[in-house]
């Protein structure tokens, strides 16, 4: 780098033009006051003037010389230890003196050192950081390049700026040949239903445009097409990729589910296969045992009546295991129907009591019906409301002990109501069935929704049960914009709560009707 | 006088328990096991009402109810199956069913009561 040049050169130059300039002007004047006619005094006179006029200005000029090392030489030594152009040592000499220009040299030097240590310790640290980030990336880059799952990352105009390996290996594309083209128009995709997927509906189209994740599932797979032009099925999510308030881009996930639609299938074949050879045997003795026990093929004994008795039950619970997990298999395939109509929920409930009521009188149980009888019609399936509140209400008696109480209690919430800790989003009508029963001991309530559970004190007292009831329940709730949640306290008693909003439950098609029936 | 239904159920212990049931109700009744059967008896006649089964050899159930559109055979149709598939119930309804019963989801004593709902509502 090239320095500026001192202010202590400057001067001296400058002293320096001036000294030469006078003695030049001096010797001149000696030599034209030698080409005219003066007296020998008058020109004694003026060549002393001359001398010493020179010789002041000689002196002066050493003089400032002189200050000129004192003062200015140390402020050039620091404004270039300051500019890092010379070795601290020089600095160091001036601090050793014990004057103004010692002083302040030393403060000097103090800041540069402070400032040097700091900026080596910010070295260290960007050093340290940079070698933290290369690794955070090494790792990154490792984890995408071998998950499982193909990984495509696209800007806001869905143009591929990356895709991982295992993308490239699914489709048979190298990341040079998709680079800048739109996701996924090249790939033709299809829906499961082999319809061509509209452009809107593409979840990254969804991500984009809604701001948020759009995730899919098996029921709703969609097909690729592949650069050999073969197609295979696949689940695929997106996510819009946010920094701070702003989205940037879009990040798209899939992965190849041909086994898992092969085994849905299978799945499928099998359920069906299974419901109608069982059904079949089983309507046989559920209708045979009705006859003997109905006395239309004679009477029977009365000691022989609880063993057919015995059967009939049996044959009903076979049935309704069968009938249940039918159900949960259209569920889990989402292809059951949603055929909303105006329900007046308190009189479906009624209806469900009355079914109901020979086993709560068995159990000489108290029944307690708060109805808001104001509430209008609702657009609501019948027949998921029968199975939801069915399921509710036999649970509720089956666990509560003889001459306990239930209590059904129907209201009206607006949006922004609490009920037992839960937010009611939009205007609702909510459903809650309170036992006196055995409860839900505390470490089992996480998982009393989950598929074929049943909580360990009732195994104990209650051997019949599938573990399906509230299962199905919450996933049909979950289908159609409900929600179910509850409180319980072992050995004191249960509350379940479900909302539906007023709005209603949406028309769906779908293939299959759920079968009515108790599966708990 | 008693009224004349047509069973037409494949497992033929549903179909005489069945029977037997209808009998003991006052119903005349004739059981056949195969669709062809049950097409022979309709085009003889007359029936008052049948109960039909989907799932049966020869001519299934909804070939019967097809047939029986396209020959103009106007006899009541309740279809008792185990097939309860949404499209499957549709498709009975469409080809002219009048009811649709699950027979592992009904008691012998509720298929009565819809007959004798039936001929109630149809009087």
């Amino acid at each position: 780098m090239q320095l500026p040049m001192s202010i202590s050169n400057k001067i001296k130059g400058l002293i320096l033009a001036i000294n030469v300039i006078i003695f030049g002007t001096a010797i001149s004047l000696l030599f034209f006051l030698s080409s005219i006619s003066l007296n020998e005094n008058q020109r004694l006179l003026i060549s002393a003037i001359l001398v010493i006029g020179f010789l002041i200005v000689f002196m002066l000029s050493c003089l400032i010389l002189l200050l000129l090392h004192s003062t200015v030489e140390p402020l050039d030594v620091f404004i270039n230890a300051i500019s890092q152009s010379v070795d601290l040592s020089t600095l160091k000499d001036y601090s050793d003196k014990d004057d103004a220009i010692g002083k302040v040299a030393q403060v000097i030097l103090r800041v540069i050192t402070d400032v040097q240590d700091r900026y080596n310790q910010l070295e260290q640290k960007i050093e340290k950081r940079t070698k933290a980030l290369e690794e955070s990336k090494a790792k990154d880059e490792a984890i995408i390049k071998n998950i499982a799952e193909g990984l495509v990352v696209t800007d806001l105009e869905r143009r591929i700026i990356f895709i991982n390996t295992t993308a490239e290996m699914m489709l048979g594309y190298r990341l040079f040949e998709l680079f800048e083209k739109k996701w996924p128009d090249f790939l033709e995709v299809k829906d499961h239903n082999q319809a061509v997927l509209e452009e809107t509906r593409y979840p990254i189209n969804l991500a984009l445009s809604q701001r948020e994740p759009v995730k899919r599932d098996i029921s709703s797979h969609y097909y690729y097409k592949r650069k050999d032009g073969s197609q295979f099925p696949v689940v695929s999510s997106a996510a819009p990729i946010m920094v701070g308030e702003d989205m940037v881009g879009a990040v798209v996930v899939f992965r190849d589910v041909s086994k898992e639609v092969e085994v849905d299938k299978v799945k499928t074949e099998f359920v069906s296969l299974a419901s109608h050879q069982l059904r079949t045997p089983l309507s046989t003795i559920n209708w045979y045992t009705e006859t003997l026990l109905s006395g239309d093929a004679g009477d029977l004994e009365p000691d022989q009546i609880p063993y057919f008795e015995q059967i009939y039950e049996s044959t009903q619970r076979m049935i309704n295991l069968v009938n249940a997990l039918l159900n949960v298999s259209r569920l889990e395939m989402g292809t059951f129907m949603v055929e909303p109509e105006p329900i007046n929920v308190t009189e479906l409930i009624t209806d469900v009591i009355k079914e109901s009521q020979p086993k709560i009188d068995e159990k000489h149980i108290e029944l307690i019906n708060v109805f808001d009888e104001e509430l209008p019609p609702v657009l609501l399936d019948p027949q998921l409301m029968w199975i939801i509140v069915q399921n509710l209400i036999t649970n509720a008696v089956k666990y509560t002990p003889e001459s306990g109480s239930v209590t059904i209690r129907v209201t009206r919430q607006d949006a922004g109501d609490k009920v037992e800790g839960a937010n009611i989003i939009e205007d609702s009508v909510v459903i809650e069935v309170t036992d006196t029963g055995y409860g839900i001991p505390s470490y089992q309530q996480d998982q009393i929704f989950s598929k074929l559970f049943r909580a360990d004190n009732v195994r104990e007292k209650e051997t019949e049960g599938t573990g399906l009831g509230l299962y199905i329940i919450k996933s049909i709730l979950e289908h159609v914009g409900g929600k179910i949640w509850f409180i319980s306290e072992l050995n004191k008693g249960s509350s379940f709560f479900m909302c539906l909003p007023l709005s209603g439950m949406k028309h769906r098609e779908g293939t299959k009707a759920l079968s009515a029936g108790n599966y708990n | 006088m008693a009224k004349k239904i047509l069973v037409a159920e494949d497992e033929k212990p549903m179909a005489k328990i069945l029977s037997m049931k209808l009998e003991h109700q006052g119903f005349e009744v004739t059981t056949v096991h195969d669709g062809a059967a049950v097409l022979d008896e309709v085009r003889k006649g007359p029936f008052d009402l049948v109960l039909l089964d989907l799932i049966m050899p020869k001519t299934d159930g909804f070939e019967v109810l097809n047939r029986m559109k396209h020959e103009n055979i106007e006899v009541p149709v309740i279809v008792t199956s185990n097939l309860s598939k949404e499209m499957e119930v549709k498709k009975a309804k469409d080809l002219g069913a009048v009811d649709y019963l699950v027979k592992t989801n009904v008691h012998l004593s509720e298929i009565v009561d819809r007959i004798e709902q039936y001929f109630n509502s149809s009087n």
